[in-house]
């Protein structure tokens, strides 16, 4: 990397701690909706017997799934080699574990008996649960990635970059599996059982990791007077595009076989066609806003050139993103139970009827809180520490690509 | 000493909240046996009528590993025949209490010492803390003194628990 | 550990098994056959599939208007009686209407107690157990309140406390924060009475509920099952319920 100069960020004025501010406002009223559901209990939030997870987990979830997405690009620098993406690779790690850790956070705290956290949930494991085992495999990415850094960012330590980041590289991969496998693994749910779910997460990850990538490279830049080029944003361009490709290819399979399944097509028939809100999240919000746009946009001749409609379709993919994420885990639940196939079922458990969801504005808090934790991490990282490098214009990125052949 | 204070230098914080808890207890030890109200120094504890099923000052010190080893034999196996049980407890401490519950009010049996203590108990945000009133019955099949009765082994402790009381050793070590 | 669990370990460790089944048979015998010896043994207690408690609901007594065992496992456990989206119900009355032919049904739907229980399958903590006799319950001391337990059950049968808990049971502690469902009212069957529900469905319901244990080949259920079809609910997904069904095939 001796062609790049990686540097702090220099800013001091009033845009940069008005951010951190920002930030800091959202994670305290994040805290505050989690000390009352701590304190009141979950009844003040819109999740019940039936929405068992709601928004804290629709966040959490995707906060986790982009959190192995974003060291996508750390990966293909050092584990394929592409080396016109290494000086992206400390920005990439960096992203991973806040992410994580703002994820987490929300999930954390949205436990019943948060309080035990580490009494209990630290010392008792039933490793038959994907729950437990997520334990180990989100601490031990953190830890990988955290070396993976450290061997980037300390000269000495260069020559283990590239056996950091295989390592960091099949550790997302086993990480995205155990969070989509936490819902295939629930066969007592037809939406859910699928052994897809866990290959379709990580393509999810992929998709979701690079677009908050992309946008939060392109905010630390222009927020600092510095340029990416057009070869570099070209290329981060088209990997997006295919893996939105990818991942709607995943989501029609997983679609086409349950239909497949007689057993499936009641269900399958309300989501894609009478689900009322789900079926218009899953149609508008997730298909058109969160890939089919995206895929026009960064495909379209004129638009696919425009910086700012590239900035757009990562958002939409974030948005669609999130979108997506509610409608697996809140669709998935909102279906009833089917526990004597081929009977009208009713009770006063709200058997036989589609559960709706009202989430309250603790919910809400709570998850914004989480991300407003992962971005101050990456805004603290970058101001202390020398993750982005000095300059991405054309000529820096070339003849650093240069090497790589 | 020196052992103890460079143990106490490492581990820092967490020990010497221990060895502050324990300074407690063995203040409460001090007095044991009676109502007592010594001024500003500890707190009063209610009697309770009869005998309890260990020596008072061991209680002070043991009583949460005791409940453990119960707690686990009573949910997990559905022993049920232990004369320490948590339900035993209860009716017996808050017989004489002028609430009739050990937890809730300030003078009651358990929040008088925890309070004390500042040692948060969290037992009654499930178990009651009244007596139900009658006498425990015995498993038919197993009888009062059953396979699991004195001098079970302590196991199911869990680590924090396990720590607690080597770490309770050195404060008491401490405070003599 | 038992003293029995103390004593096999031990003589097994001494590679003296085979010695084992001669000199000690009432001990050995706990495993190998559940019953007589054991009994003879004077051997009592906690012994892994001594015992396996199920019910049997016959479809015919039970009618639709009857709440019966609903009221007493409410009373029994101190729960609300409330059904709002957010209220714990361990047990319900489900009314089921056949789609082709129109029959209807009335039937209690609580814990089935599997034998293959997929809540303990997934609890991080371990906190969702089945006990040696087969009751499937939450160690409210290990519950986290992830909710994963309530997402995997295939009966929706567990319930998650969503606010703070007074005026419990002593008997059956519960709060806020954790999972709970039916437990067979384990803290009666302890002591030797049969669950609230099946009293109750017994003096002033429909006498629909049969309750015993499905390992005493003599036991009135175990003589029922072995001679009439039953139903458990979702046998495809292989978790074994140990509460059954009749009249409804």
């Amino acid at each position: 990397m001796s062609s790049v100069v990686f540097r702090e960020i220099q800013s001091r004025g009033k845009g940069y701690y008005g951010i951190l501010a920002a930030l800091g406002v959202m994670i305290l009223a994040g805290l505050a909706a989690a000390y009352n559901m701590e304190t009141r209990g979950h009844i003040i939030t819109g999740m019940n017997q039936q929405i068992v997870w709601g928004l804290p987990h629709v966040f959490a979830v995707f906060m986790i799934v982009a959190a192995s997405g974003a060291l996508n690009v750390a990966s293909i620098g050092s584990v394929f080699g592409k080396s016109m993406y290494k000086p992206l690779a400390p920005l990439s790690g960096l992203l991973a574990i806040a992410l994580l850790v703002g994820g987490l956070t929300v999930l954390m705290l949205d436990l019943g008996r948060p309080d035990r956290i580490v009494t209990v949930a630290m010392t008792h494991f039933n490793f038959t649960s994907i729950f437990a085992l997520n334990v180990f495999l989100y601490t031990g990415f953190m830890t990988i990635v955290a070396v993976y850094l450290w061997t980037m960012m300390e000269r000495r330590m260069n020559t283990y970059t590239k056996a950091a980041g295989v390592a960091a590289f099949i550790w997302r991969l086993l990480l995205t599996t155990g969070t989509g496998s936490i819902f295939g693994f629930l066969v007592a749910r037809q939406l859910y059982d699928s052994a897809l779910l866990a290959p379709t997460f990580i393509v999810m990850s992929f998709a979701y990791g690079l677009a908050i990538f992309i946008l939060v490279l392109m905010a630390a830049y222009n927020w600092t007077g510095r340029e990416v080029g057009d070869v570099i944003m070209m290329r981060l361009k088209k990997l997006l595009a295919i893996f939105i490709a990818a991942m709607l290819y995943f989501v029609a399979v997983y679609h086409v076989t349950n239909i497949y399944y007689a057993e499936r097509r009641a269900v399958e028939a309300w989501l894609l066609l009478h689900g009322g809100i789900q079926t218009e999240l899953f149609w508008l919000g997730q298909i058109l806003a969160g890939s089919v746009l995206p895929l026009v946009i960064l495909f379209h001749p004129k638009w696919g050139k425009s910086r700012a409609m590239i900035a757009s379709a990562c958002g939409l993919v974030i948005v669609g993103g999130l979108i997506q994420m509610y409608v697996t885990i809140i669709g998935g639940q909102a279906y009833p139970l089917v526990l004597f196939p081929g009977m009208k079922e009713s009770s006063t458990f709200y058997d036989g009827v589609v559960h709706p969801y009202y989430p309250s504005s603790y919910e809400v808090f709570l998850g914004l809180g989480g991300v407003a934790i992962a971005l101050f991490i990456v805004a603290v990282g970058i101001k202390v520490l020398r993750f982005l490098p000095e300059s991405l214009e054309d000529h820096v990125v070339r003849a650093h690509h240069g090497e790589g052949h | 000493m020196s052992v103890l204070g460079r143990i106490t230098r490492c581990l820092g914080p967490r020990v010497l909240g221990f060895v502050a808890l324990m300074a407690a207890a063995s203040v409460c030890g001090a007095n044991q046996g009676a109502v007592f109200s010594s001024g500003n120094l500890g707190p009063t504890i209610l009697k309770a009528p009869g005998h309890c099923v260990r020596p008072t000052e061991w209680m002070r010190h043991n009583h949460m590993k005791l409940l453990l080893q119960e707690r686990t034999e009573w949910v997990r196996e559905g022993i049920r025949d232990r004369k320490d049980s948590l339900e035993n407890c209860v009716k017996c401490h808050a017989a004489d209490a002028p609430n009739g519950a050990v937890f809730g009010a300030k003078q009651d049996f358990c929040v008088s010492c925890h309070r004390y203590a500042a040692v948060k108990i969290t037992c009654f945000e499930c178990h009651s803390a009244t007596p139900k009133g009658k006498v425990p019955a015995f498993h038919p099949l197993y009888g009062p003194m059953g396979p699991h009765g004195e001098g079970a082994n302590a196991h199911g402790l869990s680590l924090m628990m396990r720590e607690s009381a080597s770490t309770g050793r050195l404060g008491l070590g401490a405070s003599k | 550990m038992s003293e029995v669990n103390k004593e096999r370990r031990h003589l097994l460790g001494a590679g003296a098994a085979v010695a084992g089944l001669v000199v000690a048979p009432g001990v050995f015998l706990v495993t190998a056959g559940k019953g007589r010896a054991d009994e003879e043994a004077g051997e009592s207690g906690p012994q892994w599939g001594k015992v396996r408690w199920g019910m049997l609901v016959d479809t015919a007594k039970c009618s639709s208007g009857c709440t019966q065992c609903v009221s007493a496992c409410d009373k029994e456990n101190h729960l609300s009686g409330e059904t709002l989206p957010t209220s714990s119900q361990w047990i319900r009355k489900m009314e089921l209407t056949d789609r082709e032919t129109g029959k209807n049904y009335s039937l209690p739907m609580m814990c089935q107690h599997c034998d293959n229980p997929p809540c303990v399958d997934v609890c991080p903590t371990g906190a969702s157990f089945k006990r040696w006799d087969g009751i499937v319950s939450v160690d409210r001391h290990l519950c986290i309140g992830c909710r994963y337990c309530l997402m995997a059950c295939p009966y929706k049968a567990r319930s998650f406390v969503h606010h703070p808990v007074t005026d419990q049971n002593p008997d059956v502690p519960r709060g806020q924060g954790c999972a709970e469902s039916c437990d067979f009212c384990k803290h009666r069957i302890d002591e030797g009475q049969i669950p609230a529900c099946v009293e109750a469905c017994g003096s002033t319901g429909g006498g629909a509920l049969l309750f015993g244990d499905l390992n005493d080949p003599k036991s009135e259920i175990s003589q029922r099952v072995a001679t009439i079809a039953t139903l458990q609910v979702r046998a495809d997904l292989g978790t074994e319920p140990a509460v059954r069904y009749e009249g409804i095939l």
